[in-house]
C-alpha cells in the first residue's frame, strides 16, 4: 500500500486519531511493509480494514433505479467511506445521480462533463424525496417553457417516473421485480453443490454485508425453484 | 460541496450516455435458467483488465470485483450464459451435445443478451458478460450473433464493463478479429491436453484445426488488436483418463508458446443423459492441486524441472500441497531468513512473494531472531517452521521429511 493511500485509508477509519495519523506520516513505504512494531502493525491493519470495506461495499451493494436519472442503494459503512463508494458508481454511470445511505446518512455523487460533484445528506429517504421534488419542479418548469416538445426532447421522460413514494424507499432491493427474479434464477443456475465445503458462501460474505445490501437471492440460496417464477 | 439542486439539474439536463433505461419486457426465465446452467462448468474471472487510460474514471471500469458467491464458494461476477444450447458436436461430458438425452433447445437474441447484461450491470449484480455457446446451426452464424450482442452493448448502449467472449471451434479468422476488438478477453476451450485425449472426449472436434489453429489466430492477432485481459483456455480434468502430468505439460505450452494469460481446470462431473454419465467423477481436489501447480509456475516462477518433483511416478499429483513436496525435494537444509535470497524464501511453504518481500525489507532494520517476528510479517509458522532456521533453531518435525 502506498503512503498516500495509507494516510487516506487511516483517516477514514472510525478509530483513527491525531496521534496515529502523525505516526503514519513519518513512516516510509518500507517501514509500513516490513515493520513488526505493534503500532505500525495496527496502522497497517486499520488501513487494510478500510480498504476491505470499500471493496466489499463496491461488490455487494445493489442499486435500484428511480426514474431514469437516479440510482440508489443502501449502505451502512463502519468507516468514513460513503463518498468513495458513491463516487465510484458515479464514474461508472456518468450522468446519473448516485444516492447511497441509510436512515441517518446519505452520500450523493454525480459525474458530469469530467467533473465529480457530491453532497452529503441526512438520510436516504430524505435525500431521495428532495431529489424527487427537484426533478418534479424541473419537469414542470420545462413543460411550461417548452410546451409539449419537452417530453420528446428529453427522451419522453415522464415526471411520474422519478416520483418517490414511501414504498420505493422502504422496498428491499426491488424484491419481486423482473430484474430480481431474473437474478435469482440465474444465480441458482450457477450453484454447484458438489463443490460445497471449504470456503463456503458464509465465509465470503458476512451476515452484515448480506443484510446491509439486502441480497435476497443469496440469503435464500437453494430455497426458491424456477417454478416459483413461472 | 455542491447543492443537491444543481446536481439534479445537471443530471436531468445531461446527455444520457450510460446504460439505457430498463425494459419492462418479460423474459422467459426457463431460458435464463437453462442457458445459465449450460455454463456452470465454464470457469472465468472478471480480471482487472482495462481498455482505457488509467485515471480515476477508468478505475471505476476495471473488473475484479466479486458481487456474490454461490453456496459452493464460487465467485459470481459476470452474467455467464450460453447463447444457444443447440449443438451438433458429440462431446461425451456435455449435456448440450447431440448425443445427450433430448433436451429443450433455447436461444437468445443479441438484443436479449444486451438487455439482461445492462439490467444486471446497472443494479451492480455483475461486472460484465461471459458469453459462450453451443455451435447452433453453424459456428460462424452463431459467432456472428454473439458478436452482434457485444457490439450492441458496446456501441448502442456505450457499455464499458467487462466482456469475455468464447471463440467457437472452427470460427473464421475474421470473426475472431471482430470478437477481439469488442472484448476484454477471448478464449477457446482446449478440453483435453492432446489430440488423442480430444478424440476420446469429443470425436467430432479436430484438435489441431478447430482448437489450436484458433488459439494461434488470437495470439497472432493480439499483436495488432488490443485484448486487455488476454487469451485463456480451459481443460476438463479426469474425463478421458489423462494424467496430471499430461495436463501440466499442455499448460506449459499454452503459457510459453500460445502466450495465454490463464489456464482453467474443471474437474469432470458425470451428468445424467450424457455419453459419460456412467464414468467416475474426478475428485474436486485434483482441480485444486492443478491450480496450485499453475500458481507455482505462473506467479512463483518455479522451473518446470522443480515442479515435476510434485508428481508421482504415474504422473499424478497427490492430494497434498505441491509446494511442500517440492520443498522436501529441493531444500536439503533449513534456510536462514536473515541470509536467504528472494528466490529461496518463496520456495519455503508458508511464504509467498508478498511475505518474502516483507522479510527482505525487515532485514534492513536488523536480524530476525524469533519465529514470532516472521509470523507478524505474514509467514505461516506451522508450515514454514520445518524449513526455516531462526535464531539458530529449526522446528524440524516428521512432517519435514514427509512421514
Amino acid at each position: 500500500m502506498r503512503t498516500e493511500e495509507l494516510l487516506r485509508r487511516l483517516a477514514a477509519h472510525r478509530d483513527s486519531n491525531a496521534r496515529l495519523m502523525a505516526r503514519a506520516r513519518t513512516l516510509s513505504l518500507e517501514e509500513v511493509e516490513g515493520s513488526t512494531d505493534p503500532e505500525v502493525l495496527r496502522i497497517r491493519r486499520m488501513a487494510l480494514a478500510v480498504r476491505g470495506e470499500v471493496c466489499r461495499m463496491r461488490g455487494f451493494i445493489r442499486l435500484a433505479p428511480l426514474g431514469d436519472r437516479v440510482l440508489w442503494g443502501r449502505i451502512s459503512p463502519h468507516h468514513d467511506v460513503g463518498f468513495e463508494i458513491s463516487d465510484f458508481f458515479a464514474r461508472r454511470f456518468p450522468g446519473k445521480l448516485i444516492v447511497l445511505g441509510d436512515g441517518r446518512r446519505s452520500w450523493t455523487s454525480l459525474y458530469s462533463d469530467g467533473a465529480l460533484l457530491h453532497q452529503e445528506g441526512c438520510g436516504l429517504a430524505a435525500t431521495l424525496a428532495e431529489i424527487s421534488g427537484i426533478m418534479d419542479l424541473l419537469a414542470q418548469g420545462g413543460e411550461e417553457e417548452e410546451g409539449r416538445q419537452v417530453s420528446e426532447e428529453k427522451g419522453g421522460k415522464d415526471k411520474d417516473e422519478t416520483k418517490v413514494e414511501p414504498q420505493h424507499i422502504g422496498a428491499e432491493e426491488g424484491a419481486g421485480t423482473a430484474a430480481a427474479d431474473l437474478w435469482t434464477v440465474y444465480y441458482q443456475s450457477q450453484d454447484e453443490p458438489r463443490k460445497a465445503g471449504g470456503r463456503r458462501y458464509g465465509g465470503r460474505i458476512s451476515r452484515r454485508a448480506l443484510r446491509s445490501a439486502g441480497l435476497d437471492a443469496e440469503k435464500g440460496s437453494g430455497s426458491a425453484k424456477l417454478q416459483d417464477f413461472i | 460541496m455542491t447543492t443537491l439542486e444543481k446536481m439534479a439539474r445537471l443530471a436531468a439536463g445531461g446527455s444520457f450516455d450510460s446504460v439505457g433505461p430498463a425494459s419492462g419486457r418479460a423474459l422467459d426465465l426457463a431460458k435464463v435458467e437453462a442457458l445459465g446452467r449450460g455454463t456452470k462448468y465454464d470457469l472465468c474471472t472478471s480480471s482487472a483488465a482495462r481498455r482505457e487510460r488509467e485515471d480515476d474514471a477508468a478505475s471505476a471500469l476495471r473488473g475484479g470485483l466479486c458481487h456474490s458467491f454461490t453456496g459452493s464458494g464460487r465467485c459470481v461476477s459476470l452474467f455467464k450464459t450460453l447463447y444457444t444450447n443447440a449443438c451438433p458436436q458429440d462431446c461425451g461430458y456435455c449435456p448440450n451435445a447431440s448425443t445427450s438425452a433430448k433436451k429443450r433447445i433455447f436461444s437468445y437474441s443479441p438484443e436479449e443478451i444486451a438487455r439482461i447484461t445492462l439490467d444486471l450491470y446497472q443494479e451492480n449484480r455483475i461486472e460484465g458478460l461471459f458469453l459462450s455457446s453451443g455451435i447452433g446451426r453453424d459456428e460462424n452464424e452463431t459467432m456472428e450473433e454473439m458478436i452482434e450482442a457485444v457490439r450492441l452493448l458496446r456501441t448502442a448502449h456505450h457499455f464499458r464493463g467487462y466482456v469475455h467472449l468464447k471463440i467457437l471451434p472452427g470460427s473464421s479468422k475474421e470473426h475472431v478479429r471482430q470478437a477481439m476488438e469488442l472484448s476484454d478477453r477471448v478464449s477457446v476451450n482446449l478440453e483435453g491436453p492432446s489430440a488423442a485425449r480430444m478424440a476420446e472426449l469429443c470425436p467430432s472436434k479436430e484438435y489441431e484445426n478447430d482448437i489450436l489453429a484458433r488459439q494461434r489466430y488470437i495470439r497472432d492477432l493480439s499483436r495488432d488488436v488490443a485484448l486487455p485481459a488476454g487469451q485463456t483456455t480451459q481443460m476438463v480434468v479426469g474425463a478421458a483418463g489423462e494424467t496430471d502430468r499430461e495436463i501440466f505439460d499442455r499448460m506449459l505450452i499454452e503459457y510459453d508458446v500460445m502466450n495465454l494469460k490463464r489456464v482453467y481446470f474443471s474437474a469432470f462431473t458425470p451428468l445424467a443423459g450424457t455419453a459419460f454419465a456412467d464414468r467416475e467423477r474426478a475428485p474436486a481436489w485434483r482441480e485444486h492441486r492443478l491450480y496450485q501447480v499453475d500458481w507455482l509456475y505462473r506467479v512463483y516462477k518455479l522451473e518446470r524441472e522443480e515442479i515435476t518433483a510434485a508428481f508421482d511416478d504415474l504422473g499424478y499429483l497427490p492430494d497434498g500441497d505441491p509446494k511442500v513436496a517440492i520443498a522436501r525435494a529441493s531444500l536439503e537444509e533449513p534456510i536462514d531468513p536473515n541470509g536467504a535470497s528472494f528466490a529461496e524464501l518463496i520456495r519455503v511453504p508458508g511464504i509467498g512473494p508478498k511475505t518474502a518481500r516483507r522479510i527482505l525489507l525487515r532485514r534492513k532494520n536488523g536480524r530476525i531472531e524469533r519465529m514470532r517476528d516472521l509470523a507478524k510479517l505474514g509467514v505461516a509458522p506451522r508450515r514454514a517452521g520445518p524449513f526455516l532456521q531462526v535464531g539458530g533453531k529449526s522446528a524440524t518435525t516428521l512432517d519435514r521429511w514427509g512421514f
